[in-house]
């Protein structure tokens, strides 16, 4: 069964049980205080009748039991709601006096009566229900009993008549019930709705599904957690498929990288085995057996490297930049120079927490990328200053330069601008992502600014850049 | 056993209707069935209950509200025989008649009437604030001249009165100023005079009607007809409204 029947029948029958219930309460409160209003009436009667008959006693002649009909004839008792009869009767229950005529026999009460206990009972006679009271009274003769009586069938009919209106008043008050509750509970469970569509189309993959968020009920808060909850999981989701497609990049890259090293490899031993004779060829195959020896074995070197370094704790310590990056300066100038290029260092004093190792090893490469990328004659700059608590490292070529929608992809594993250039040029495609997983762990970012055919800025930033 | 637990609610649902209607005067019949014929029972004194102390404005104001007809005044009347009117009697009613005349000296021609024709109605009023009686003595006489008078039981004085004596009498009533002041000290009673509405108030906001005829009129009236409720309203009989207001 749908919630929306669970909560519309139970709202339904809640709502009418309630009424019920409370129909009930107002109904038989009414009727107890009325009836208790005629049980009081009843007991100030007899106290009246009681007084009457004493006083007739007290005058007459001859007080005995029985005179009692001379003395009460023609008495009269009335009080709210006409007439009341009474009857005096003596302890035996015979009739010694009475007016009017009482509908109730009077042995049951008169035998649970004492000399100084007075009683009342609720009966049920031919004339309706009565409510019948008794009391003592003494006379020179003895004891009598004075009974009156009231008719409290009204009450009943009245209690009656309350509760055929109710009845009459219970359909209109189911059908406003059923048309409240169906209001109520489809208010309660469209969001609910809402919920279980967008979860089942992301159970089918539509990450993208969100739901409404209306109000601030405990509702609300679910679809807001829904939502919140389906962003992550979509931005998860984006990232492992991001990451599961640079893996798939990384292992094609790299199965690339190793394939066209060993073509030349294998080519190279096939010549040397079959034309072992010719000095001269053998010394130049054997030369680039050699160089792509030399390639597979830096690629492999760099490869350790990067996996070294996910798993390395550095052991940062406070260097002086000035005098570290003119040793770098120093130890790349020769192969600057080598290539027709002029290095310009620009220094400011300055601290900073690194691992001189790796740090020297990210100069470096981004030096060599520099020198790669220039055309001979150029210039590379290499600056340093701090900046703020931080101290800023920029290499800078006037070269090549990178195409912006290669820009971002650069510094992955293995990507090359351009690949047979790079290659010729020993490079394995792994030195930027190298350089940018070692300033990750200093807690800096490599960026790279890039104009083509004008050259390439690489920056990046390293605490503790206060002038030492 | 699926269907059936998908019917199980609406079933409750019809079920519960059915109970919300059925139930309410089912235990109500049960709670009848319950009370009918139990006996309840309390000690009580056999002496029975004593005369009232009411003090005479309020039993001026019982009287009011029981000819006013008002429901919650229990009374017991009984029309007195003539063997209750005897010598004993006659003396008393004598006796009350005298003290009247005494005091309000045109009401003398009351002294004048005989038990004969006379019918007397003895009352017990029950005072349903304070659940204490009062006995009063009703006399009526029709003919010439007629009358009718009420005795407090208790006192023997005249709480009200209104006849048209007989044209053997010659009756000066004076000023309606003086009636009302011996009327009010034949009572023991003090009150404030509305001679415009011929109505007074005496103590415990008891409202009196009187009448003092001219020259030749031979009617005369003085009896309570009202009383100030708790919320401060004047209830009197036979004003043009039920609450009147004393100027």
């Amino acid at each position: 069964m749908k919630l929306f029947w669970k909560l519309f029948c139970a709202m339904v029958t809640v709502t009418v049980l309630g009424c019920s219930v409370c129909a009930f309460l107002l109904v038989e409160t009414e009727f107890r205080s009325a009836l208790e209003r005629e049980v009081t009436a009843l007991g100030q009667e007899n106290d009246l009748l009681r007084y009457a008959v004493s006083l007739r006693l007290e005058s007459a002649a001859f007080p005995g039991r029985e005179q009692l009909a001379d003395l009460t004839r023609g008495m009269e008792l009335s009080a709210a709601g006409g007439a009341v009869v009474f009857r005096i009767s003596d302890e035996a229950g015979r009739e010694l006096a009475r007016t009017g005529t009482l509908p109730v026999e009077a042995a049951e009460l008169l035998e649970r009566l004492g000399p100084e206990t007075r009683g009342w009972e609720l009966r049920e006679t031919e004339q309706g229900r009565w409510l019948h009271g008794a009391c003592p009274m003494e006379t020179p003769e003895g004891i009598v009993f004075l009974e009156n009586g009231r008719p409290v069938e009204e009450l009943f009919r009245l209690r009656e008549s309350r509760y055929r209106t109710f009845h009459r008043m219970i359909p209109a008050l189911a059908g406003a019930a059923a048309l409240a509750a169906a209001l109520v509970s489809a208010l309660m469970v469209r969001p609910l709705g809402h919920l279980a569509d967008a979860t089942r189309r992301m159970a089918e993959g539509e990450l993208g599904q969100r739901v409404p968020v209306d109000g601030d009920d405990e509702i609300a808060w679910l679809s807001r957690d829904f939502n919140t909850m389906a962003e992550r999981l979509e931005e998860q989701m984006n990232r492992l498929r991001s990451e599961a497609r640079r893996q798939e990049d990384f292992v094609a890259s790299f199965t690339h990288e190793l394939k066209t090293p060993m073509t030349s490899i294998i080519g190279y031993a096939e010549l040397l085995r079959a034309r072992p004779e010719d000095r001269e060829r053998v010394q130049e195959w054997a030369g680039y057996i050699f160089r792509e020896g030399r390639r597979l074995e830096a690629l492999s070197r760099k490869l350790l490297e990067l996996i070294v370094l996910e798993k390395r704790d550095l052991a940062l310590r406070r260097v002086a930049m000035e005098e570290f990056l003119a040793r770098v300066a120093g130890a790349m100038a020769p192969e600057l120079e080598k290539a027709g290029l002029t290095l310009r260092l620009e220094t400011r004093p300055g601290e900073a927490l690194l691992d001189p190792d790796l740090m020297e090893a990210v100069c470096l490469n981004l030096l060599d990328n520099a020198r790669k990328a220039s055309f001979p004659g150029g210039e590379v700059r290499l600056s340093g200053a701090p900046e703020g608590r931080d101290y800023r490292v920029e290499v800078e070529d006037h070269g090549r330069g990178i195409p912006p929608e290669e820009l971002e992809r650069v510094m992955e594993p293995f990507y090359m601008v351009e690949k047979s250039r790079s290659r010729s040029q020993g490079g394995s495609g792994l030195g930027l992502a190298l350089c940018q997983r070692v300033v990750e762990l200093h807690g800096g970012k490599l960026e790279l600014e890039s104009v083509p055919g004008q050259g390439t800025l690489a920056r990046f930033r390293l605490k503790g850049g206060e002038p030492a | 056993m699926k269907a059936w637990r998908k019917a199980l609610l609406p079933c409750l649902t019809v079920l519960a209707l059915l109970a919300a209607a059925a139930l309410p005067p089912a235990l109500s019949r049960a709670g009848d069935s319950r009370r009918m014929g139990v006996i309840h029972t309390e000690q009580v004194d056999t002496a029975g209950p004593e005369a009232g102390s009411l003090s005479l404005s309020r039993r001026l104001r019982l009287l009011a509200r029981w000819k006013a007809g008002d429901r919650t005044v229990s009374a017991i009347t009984q029309t007195l025989t003539d063997a209750d009117m005897g010598e004993n009697f006659r003396v008393q009613v004598e006796r009350s008649f005298s003290q009247l005349a005494e005091a309000v000296p045109a009401l003398a021609f009351f002294r004048e009437l005989t038990m004969e024709g006379v019918t007397a109605v003895s009352a017990l009023l029950r005072d349903p604030e304070t659940g204490e009686n009062a006995r009063m003595l009703r006399l009526t006489w029709r003919g010439d001249p007629s009358a009718e008078v009420t005795l407090d039981g208790e006192t023997g004085l005249v709480l009200s009165l209104q006849g048209i004596c007989g044209k053997e009498y010659v009756v000066e009533f004076g000023s309606q100023e003086a009636f009302f002041d011996q009327m009010l000290r034949y009572l023991g009673l003090e009150g404030t005079l509305d001679t415009k509405s011929s109505h007074c108030m005496v103590e415990e906001g008891t409202i009196c009607r009187f009448h003092t005829p001219a020259a030749k009129e031979r009617y005369c009236l003085f009896e309570p007809v009202g009383y100030r409720t708790e919320e401060g309203d004047i209830v009197v009989e036979g004003a043009d409204d039920v609450v009147w207001t004393l100027k």
